[in-house]
């Protein structure tokens, strides 16, 4: 009597298959949403952007980078020390660079030439304005018609 | 006879234990939620540079050319707007060293009220020439552009041996 066995449980079973099709969507959605697009901006690890109200978006083009003393013109990967971009410094490095980015400008296709040559400027928060002024003036004079200042948007 | 209309033998049903498959999923879909980073850039353009001719006619008023410039003197961020034209005119506003750090948002205020000021006394004028101080960090001048350019949507930069001139003096 006291031996006596218990009555069969019934055993629930749970269709897990549209919970799994769920998951996997879900995985293709995170992978095709995330961006590796051009307009991705390399940012240096210990670099910090300023910050700025405007709400425009990054548009693609090739970017200089101004970080620890360095300018680095991301068309050919070539790095000036902020020194050489001062008022009156005659760098032969320069003089390479500029002609690189003129025969850059010269194949690029005519619709971006109709649409103007921009360049984002990268740079630290604290960079002085002297830096900034003069890496500016030197892309400018090299052939980049608008500057486009990268910033980290609200 | 009975062989023939007997029932066929159940299959062998193969059962596919997809816990861990489920597990690996929801694992990776967290990681791919964690690494994502949702910052976004943004820019602020300077428009093409390009060569104005003045002038200077008679009975023609003078343009107003609008200068916006920023530096530091007794120890505070001093942001002065000045305009010639028929009736030359300057403001200036003061902003506190404990107001310049993160985004400056002081200064982008203050820049914001100067530029009103002038755009409700001149609404044609949509130009302005910006310049720092030498040493003024950047985020100053993004602060500042962003401040300016809702009034003013043509902002050009000018160099700073200008500004550290005229505050030498």
């Amino acid at each position: 009597m006291f031996f006596r066995r218990r009555p069969n449980r019934e055993i629930i079973t749970l269709n897990l298959t549209a919970l799994i099709d769920i998951c996997a969507i879900l995985i293709i959605f995170l992978i095709m949403g995330t961006v590796f697009g051009e307009s991705s901006i390399f940012q240096p690890n210990s670099m910090k952007l300023p910050r700025s109200s405007n709400t425009a978006q990054v548009q693609s083009a090739p970017q200089v980078t101004i970080h620890d003393g360095k300018v680095t013109l991301s068309i050919n990967e070539s790095k000036a020390s902020l020194v050489e971009f001062r008022p009156n410094s005659e760098s032969e490095n320069l003089a390479i660079q500029r002609q690189a980015i003129r025969e850059y400008l010269a194949a690029l296709p005519n619709e971006i030439k109709k649409s103007g040559y921009l360049l984002n400027i990268v740079a630290d928060a604290n960079t002085p304005y002297r830096d900034v002024y003069d890496v500016l003036r030197f892309y400018r004079d090299s052939g980049f018609q608008s500057i486009l200042f990268v910033a980290v948007g609200d | 006879m009975d062989e023939m209309f007997s029932r066929e033998q159940r299959r062998n049903q193969i059962d596919l234990n997809i816990v861990p498959i489920m597990d690996m999923l929801i694992c990776v879909i967290f990681f791919l939620l964690l690494s994502t980073t949702f910052m976004g850039f943004t820019n602020l353009q300077v428009p093409p540079s390009s060569v104005t001719t003045v002038m200077s006619e008679p009975g023609k008023t003078e343009p107003l050319a609008p200068k916006m410039m920023a530096y530091i003197r007794d120890n505070s961020l001093q942001i002065r707007l000045e305009w010639r034209g028929a009736k030359p005119g300057a403001q200036t506003a003061l902003v506190a060293p404990k107001f310049l750090v993160g985004r400056a948002m002081t200064v982008q205020d203050e820049t914001r009220a100067l530029v009103k000021k002038f755009k409700d006394q001149y609404p044609n004028e949509n130009t302005l020439q910006m310049s720092l101080s030498a040493e003024i960090p950047y985020q100053i001048l993004i602060a500042m552009m962003d401040g300016a350019r809702e009034q003013l949507p043509d902002v050009v930069l000018y160099s700073y041996n200008e500004v550290d001139a005229r505050t030498s003096e």
